[in-house]
């Protein structure tokens, strides 16, 4: 770097953090480098991006330099972090050019060596894309029930939309569901019962209005870096500011909170019924919330635990999202039991600490947010604890004003975007459309451009994530495709689900599987083939943060070898397997993907990444633009009377793609005035949209002089749903034979199964393996130092590890915590695999098991 | 050289001191205090060695949180041994 060039780079360092200081976006937008700032006249170019390590969902701009990216600043203009990154930022582009990149598909040739990297030949494009599709339209013909395809919280929004129209339209299945039913389906439940609609009503900014933070199962300081700093700024800002942490174990979180309070035995069901039961008890709910905006119901309970492969489809598994109304004063009767000591005694929570949070929500003067993610999500019960949180929210009434609400933070960037927002999950179609509905099946003919009825075939929802590795396992999968994820690290229970138990429960061996990846991991060790992908800003793409945030990353530089964007793989494996295929007389190829691809050519029709994206986008946001498309537009709004009920699409308007490339990202719904686009970042509160607030959508579906000024128009009458859950135990308790309670879960230096982290020698070297934390006196009373390896042997297997006091977190006695980031520590080969009934996301925290000494080879 | 820029967030009561810490440390240079944040840069010759210098501030006492801002890695031999 030349001396001048050296200058320039450090004043603009300088002036940026200057600028970012002073909390100054006009002041860092004005200091950041300008585009084609030449150097020895090559220019610069600048481009927007997205992080992807995390699920907070940061904005980035990236300036690259012939081909190669140079440097990374946090995108000021980005209103989920407004310029500022946290320190995994300095591996944000390191990340592409790690010396084991996939570059070429490899062709597995000895299945023999199926589960380890050996038995690959290098092949061409076409040869793998041929025998991929050859097997996929095979199993398609013979049994469509024998194929699936899991997706990803980090698969771009566009990819995710051709994927699931390839999956749900072209081949007709259902057998299509995210790695984001492992992080989040108990919110989206939770979210579409209470509200009957996907996604948190606040923002981040809520952050800055509130204050009181109360973290439920939420361990924010690792997972959510950026997130938590900005509670921290908030708190410093105002010393009043409290925060509470509510958890099972001990966190960086917990250790920078004001208060701790540490339960256990599922008792977040029990201490937020006994709050909500002395907020009626005491009149202490706020009447004007409950009178306009609240119905109340019970649902089915005693729902056991899915430990049978056929629960789903058992007597209870059929009954368990029935629910019925009641009304204010039996909901109240049925939390009476829920007394302060009953309350203590099932959670191991102090009567005193839950009359703590107890008055937090008495208080109407303060404004409480509350945020959770794994541990409420991650639950057999996951669904229900999500009620209970929105309910003591709605109670109270702290809801719908900034900094008042409930928030449940999503565990990846795209979570929202693409899994929930496309609906790339087995029982949905986009925009909150759901498979089982005939209204919202037609809306998606209508957009599509397919017959009537021509999805009627997929009316019932297809296999969950856990359904189809336990099908798969039994045999009964012939092909798997995946992309954008790691499913035999990040699965339960591997030691089924990779083949290493039972006999009977190998079919991962004989399935032909297929993985879309961009380095070596643990899934393509158990691939048939292996096509190399671009990853990040190689292709463009567009992530849908927590915040309901949607952000545009633009391609920035070209990916290595012959990786290829997932978009142009999708396309040529769906042309080789719709070859001659019709829909309503049409070449099916050319009726769902021919306004983009010529299968003809093999290549794209629009001239650009830029202009794909672009058009398919226009297509999307049709789902939730009815006005766009006349026949959708009739279905919208009930035109024939056949449905009796309109589908308000519009409450999750998009807007035209380029306006989230000028705006830095938006979040929706967002709405036009005089030709400007303006986001919602308060739903269902009413006030100005300039400012931000749902003015729109409550003026066109709702009525705006309620309380509060909210109103939850989504649903027919405009009430929100508290429905009672009660306690349930857990699906494992310990015994003499499994006295512990084992959880898994994530840390700040390393992206959940560490395939891109664990290649940075300085994140490996901050955090090099996954370590047991265990209390110091359950490490006494079975004779342990730190560092000793013991095996963690579970009902479903078992994994050696070592064993720490000093590890990152501090687990009550009884409890032990292991992350799953470490491929050579597969902790999830001793996990459970039951889910929440509801929500089918399984329970990753509370496994039973012992703790085994190995003994080291000198003892032996 | 690798150059990065950094706001360091601190409890009110130690800004002074962090800077103060932090200006002892090779390759980090204290620019300026902003209320309780702290303006710094990272010089070092690799992206891991910032990185190593940046995440070691995290255990700092009194400091409460570090933000990336900017950084430039066009001259880090071990991304492009080659130069860009
Ligand atoms: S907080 Fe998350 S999204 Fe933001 S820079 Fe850090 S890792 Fe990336």
């Amino acid at each position: 770097m030349s001396i001048s060039r050296r200058n320039f780079v450090k004043t603009t360092a300088i002036a940026m953090a200057t600028a970012a200081a002073a909390g100054s976006v006009a002041g860092m937008t004005g200091c950041a480098p300008k585009q084609n700032e030449p150097i020895n006249g090559d220019s610069i170019t600048k481009t927007l991006a997205v992080c992807r390590f995390c699920g907070c969902g940061c904005g980035v701009i990236v300036e690259s330099l012939r081909g190669k990216v140079i440097s990374v600043y946090g995108d000021p203009e980005n209103d989920s972090n407004r310029g500022l990154n946290c320190v995994k930022g300095y591996y944000l582009s390191k990340i592409l050019y790690g010396e084991d990149r996939l570059t070429k598909p490899l062709i597995r040739e000895d299945n023999t060596l199926k589960g380890t990297d050996e038995g690959f030949r290098e092949a061409t494009w076409t040869e793998a894309l041929d025998l991929v599709a050859s097997k996929l339209r095979e199993t398609w013909k013979a049994d469509k029930s024998r194929l699936a395809y899991w997706g990803s919280g980090q698969q771009p929004i566009t990819e995710g939309y051709i994927t699931s129209k390839f999956w749900k339209a072209g081949l007709l299945s259902n057998n299509i569901d995210p790695n984001a039913r492992l992080c989040m389906a108990s919110a989206v439940v939770g979210f579409m019962n209470v509200f009957q609609t996907d996604e948190p009503a606040g923002c981040y900014a809520d952050i800055d209005h509130a204050d009181v933070f109360i973290t439920w199962g939420a361990n924010m300081a690792e997972a959510h870096p950026m997130l938590y700093s900005r509670v921290m700024t908030r708190k410093i800002k105002d010393a009043n500011v409290k925060h509470y942490d509510v958890s099972t174990l001990g966190t960086r979180t917990g250790a920078t909170a004001d208060k701790v309070i540490i339960f256990g035995n599922n008792g977040d069901l029990a201490i937020t019924n006994c709050i909500a039961n002395y907020l009626i008890k005491n009149g202490k709910y706020n009447e004007g919330f409950v009178r306009d905006h609240m119905q109340f119901k019970q649902g089915t309970e005693d729902l056991g635990n899915a430990y049978e492969d056929g629960y789903d489809k058992s007597e209870i598994g059929q009954k368990v999202d029935d629910v019925e109304p009641i009304t204010f004063e039996e909901y109240a009767k049925r939390l009476e039991p829920y007394t302060w000591e009953y309350a203590s005694k099932i959670s191991g929570a102090s009567v005193e600490d839950i009359k703590e949070l107890y008055e937090l929500f008495a208080n109407p003067d303060i404004k409480i947010l509350s945020f959770w993610t794994m541990g409420v999500n991650q639950h057999n019960r996951g669904t229900w604890v999500n009620h209970n949180l929105h309910n003591l929210h709605l109670l109270s009434g702290h809801y719908c004003k900034p900094g008042d609400t409930g928030f449940s933070l999503t565990g990846q960037p795209s979570a929202c975007g693409t899994a929930r927002e496309v609906g790339t999950f087995s029982h949905r179609l986009p925009a909150d459309l759901v498979v089982k509905n005939p209204q919202h099946r037609r809306y998606t003919e209508a957009v599509w451009n397919l017959p009537e009825g021509y999805l009627d075939p997929i009316e019932t929802p297809g296999f969950h994530t856990t359904k189809i590795f336990r099908e798969l396992s039994n045999g009964n999968i012939d092909f798997l495709w995946s992309a954008n994820n790691n499913w035999a690290q990040s699965m339960t229970n591997l030691t089924r689900f990779l083949g290493r138990g039972a006999e009977d429960k190998k079919g991962i061996f004989d399935a032909f599987i297929v993985v879309s990846e961009v380095y070596p991991t643990m899934s393509t060790k158990y691939a048939n083939v292996v096509l190399p992908a671009a990853m990040w800003i190689e292709r463009e793409g567009q992530f849908g943060n927590g915040e309901r945030r949607t952000a545009v990353f633009e391609k920035a530089v070209d990916p290595p070898g012959d990786a290829m964007w997932d978009m142009w793989q999708i396309f040529e494996i769906a042309k080789r397997v719709l070859q001659d295929e019709k829909i309503g007389g049409e070449d099916a190829f050319d009726l769902l993907f021919g306004e983009w691809y010529d299968k003809d050519a093999g290549e794209f029709k629009h001239e650009s990444q830029r202009e794909t994206c672009k058009s398919i986008w226009e297509e999307y946001r049709t789902f939730s633009n009815p006005d766009m498309n006349k026949r959708a537009a009739a279905i919208n709004s009930d035109a024939d009377g056949k449905f009796g009920a309109k589908l308000k699409m519009e409450a999750k308007q998009l807007a035209p793609y380029e306006e989230y490339i000028y705006q830095h990202g938006m979040t929706w719904p967002v709405r036009e005035i005089d030709g400007v686009w303006y986001p919602t970042k308060w739903r269902f509160a009413y006030g100005d949209q300039k400012e931000g607030y749902d003015q729109i959508g409550i003026e066109k579906y709702g009525e705006k002089d309620l309380e509060k000024q909210a109103c939850f128009y989504k649903s027919p009458d405009h009430k929100a749903s508290v429905v009672f859950r009660p306690w349930e135990p857990p699906a494992e308790l310990p015994d003499d034979d499994y006295p512990f309670i084992f959880c898994t879960g994530r840390f700040l230096e390393h992206w959940h199964t560490g395939s891109m982290t664990r290649r940075v020698p300085a994140l490996l070297n901050a955090l090099p393996e996954a370590l047991l934390d265990m209390h110091p006196t359950d490490m006494e009373k079975l004779g342990l130092k730190d560092g000793d390896h013991v095996k963690v042997v579970s009902r479903w297997g078992e994994v050696e590890i070592a064993v720490s006091t000093a590890g990152r977190t501090q687990p009550p006695e009884g409890y032990l915590f292991a992350p799953f980031f470490d491929e050579n520590v597969l902790v999830n080969l001793a996990q459970q695999e039951m889910y929440c009934p509801l929500s089918k996301e399984p329970d990753f925290k509370k496994t039973c098991v012992r703790i085994e000494k190995v003994q080291a080879q000198s003892e032996a | 050289m690798v150059i990065s820029s950094l706001v360091v967030e601190t409890m009110l009561d130690y800004t002074q001191q962090v800077a103060d810490e932090l200006a002892s440390r090779q390759g980090i240079e204290v620019h300026g205090i902003d209320g309780y944040k702290i303006i710094i840069t990272i010089e070092a010759p690799t992206v891991d060695e910032s990185h190593a210098i940046a995440n070691a501030i995290v255990p700092v006492v009194g400091v409460i949180g570090v933000d990336l801002i900017y950084l430039n890695f066009e001259d880090d031999p071990t991304i492009y041994p080659n130069g860009v």
